[in-house]
């Protein structure tokens, strides 16, 4: 039987609100599309050159929609497929971010992010968990970016070969810790072999799926390097189950 | 010589063509892309609104808090960072579709760039701001099909899985962070290991909240890796 959270997650409403966000971000994509073509041909660009950046546009978009695709899988899986089309036909976007912020909800909410783990409460606690997490993006990007070429020059000193740094270690940080907790703590707790097992082999898969993509120069191998990884982690931990 | 690399580019004087741009473009871009992006600002929380509404159920400021502290502990620096860095990239038009409907690195970047090579247009000049924005735009509406074919699809293919094939998704979530953890890993291995060597005492025997172990190791890193870097130690060798 269908549990009452995954009926509030995946009835009519849901799709509806899906509906709602997904036409917004197409009414503005409309709305820009209008003035660019409008304001492109009075500046003397050709039509054909539009047409022809539509076209690149749409095939250049096939692959980061397959990895969209692929990284959705994810975000169903866990909370069903409105959840997962509001969040990423206009949200952040980012699987990741989806995920953090799904965890923390769960996490804060007391319920674990399974199917049968979660709850009508905890489901609320994750979509507030989402929102909240990112509307700064959207405000930033839509509030303030008449103002932002003044302030890229006052951030400009960053040394970007930190900024690297930095921004890799806030994600070790930030997975380093989930890894433990899903990971490593039932092992040490409960003696869960499983998901231990299955952590290792996904971490050695991704990590191994990255090097050969970069031995072989092929960076459109990189974008199924979360779907491998899962997916061989999941079938030797359920092996060993 | 610049027609030749640049076939695309208008023939009109450039102080003419930032004009169009400047006082004729950005003003409706800039009205269209403000009050789109609030009322998008508030449809991000109609889902969370829909369970309060509907079904009246509001798990407490407190629970909601944390949740929130989790969450921006690691994404609050990108709010800021992404906007800047990416600017100069997307253009005015581009910024404001990328930012309400993210998938911005994955995407809206590389479709930016491929779209002004084709068309033959300067990246940063008026005609690259125009064709950007038109590529950004068509990829808007490739994500829109894609994503609402991938939530139909899967959610079909899942509910007719097999037990044994379903009974693996318990361990999604530990792969998945093992995947992700990996992949940071290779571009920072020392902190990697000093992540586990911390992290594992701390999660498991601190006794702090689960709420505040994320922004500690977060913040406990990064302050690490500022003062290292500082001192010149682990510097990567390559830009």
């Amino acid at each position: 039987m269908e549990q009452e959270w995954l009926k509030q997650a995946t009835g009519f409403g849901m799709w509806f609100i899906g509906g709602l966000t997904a036409g917004n971000a197409l009414l503005l994509s409309f709305l820009v599309y209008r003035q660019a073509r409008k304001y492109g041909l009075k500046m003397g660009l050709k039509a054909e050159s539009m047409r022809e950046s539509i076209k690149a546009a749409l095939i250049t978009s096939i692959g980061p929609c397959l990895g969209i695709f692929v990284g959705m899988t994810v975000l169903v899986i866990a909370l069903g497929g409105a959840v997962a089309f509001i969040r990423e036909s206009a949200g952040v976007g980012s699987i990741m971010f989806e995920l953090i912020a799904s965890r923390a909800g769960a996490e804060a909410a007391g319920v674990k992010l399974t199917r049968e783990g979660m709850t009508s409460t905890g489901l609320a606690t994750v979509l507030w968990a989402m929102a909240t997490g990112s509307v700064a993006w959207v405000l930033i990007g839509g509030v303030f970016t008449r103002w932002l070429p003044k302030l890229k020059d006052v951030m400009g000193q960053g040394n970007p070969k930190q900024m690297a740094v930095i921004s890799a270690v806030i994600m070790l940080g930030a997975f380093g810790r989930l890894l433990i907790s899903d990971g490593i703590k039932p092992l040490i707790v409960k003696g869960a072999l499983a998901p231990f097992i299955g952590t290792i082999v996904a971490f050695c898969a991704a990590i191994g799926w990255l090097i050969w993509s970069d031995k072989l120069k092929k960076p459109i191998m990189k974008e199924y390097f979360i779907l491998i990884a899962i997916v061989v982690g999941m079938a030797v931990a359920q092996m060993v189950r | 010589m610049n027609d030749e690399k640049y076939p695309g580019m208008s023939h009109l004087p450039f102080e003419e063509k930032e004009a169009i741009i400047k006082n004729e473009y950005c003003p409706k871009v800039h009205r269209a892309g403000l009050w789109l992006s609030l009322l998008h600002a508030v449809i991000i929380f109609l889902p969370a609104l829909f369970m309060l509404v509907v079904f009246g159920i509001w798990p407490g400021w407190a629970t909601i808090g944390k949740a929130f502290a989790s969450t921006a502990a690691i994404a609050g620096p990108y709010w800021f960072i992404e906007p800047v860095s990416y600017f100069l990239i997307l253009g005015v038009s581009g910024t404001y579709v990328s930012f309400l409907a993210g998938n911005i690195s994955n995407m809206r970047l590389p479709v930016s760039a491929v779209s002004q090579e084709v068309a033959g247009v300067q990246e940063g000049s008026p005609e690259g701001e125009i064709i950007g924005a038109i590529g950004i735009v068509a990829s808007q509406w490739a994500l829109t099909i894609a994503t609402l074919a991938a939530a139909i699809v899967v959610t079909v293919v899942v509910q007719n899985l097999p037990k044994s094939i379903t009974g693996a998704f318990d361990f999604l979530l530990p792969c998945l962070w093992g995947a992700i953890f990996g992949q940071f890993a290779l571009r920072a291995p020392q902190y990697a290991v000093v992540c586990m060597i911390i992290g594992i005492p701390l999660v498991m025997y601190s006794g702090l909240p689960t709420w505040t172990l994320i922004p500690i190791m977060v913040f406990g890193l990064a302050v690490l890796s500022i003062i290292l870097f500082k001192q010149g130690i682990w510097v990567p060798k390559k830009g």
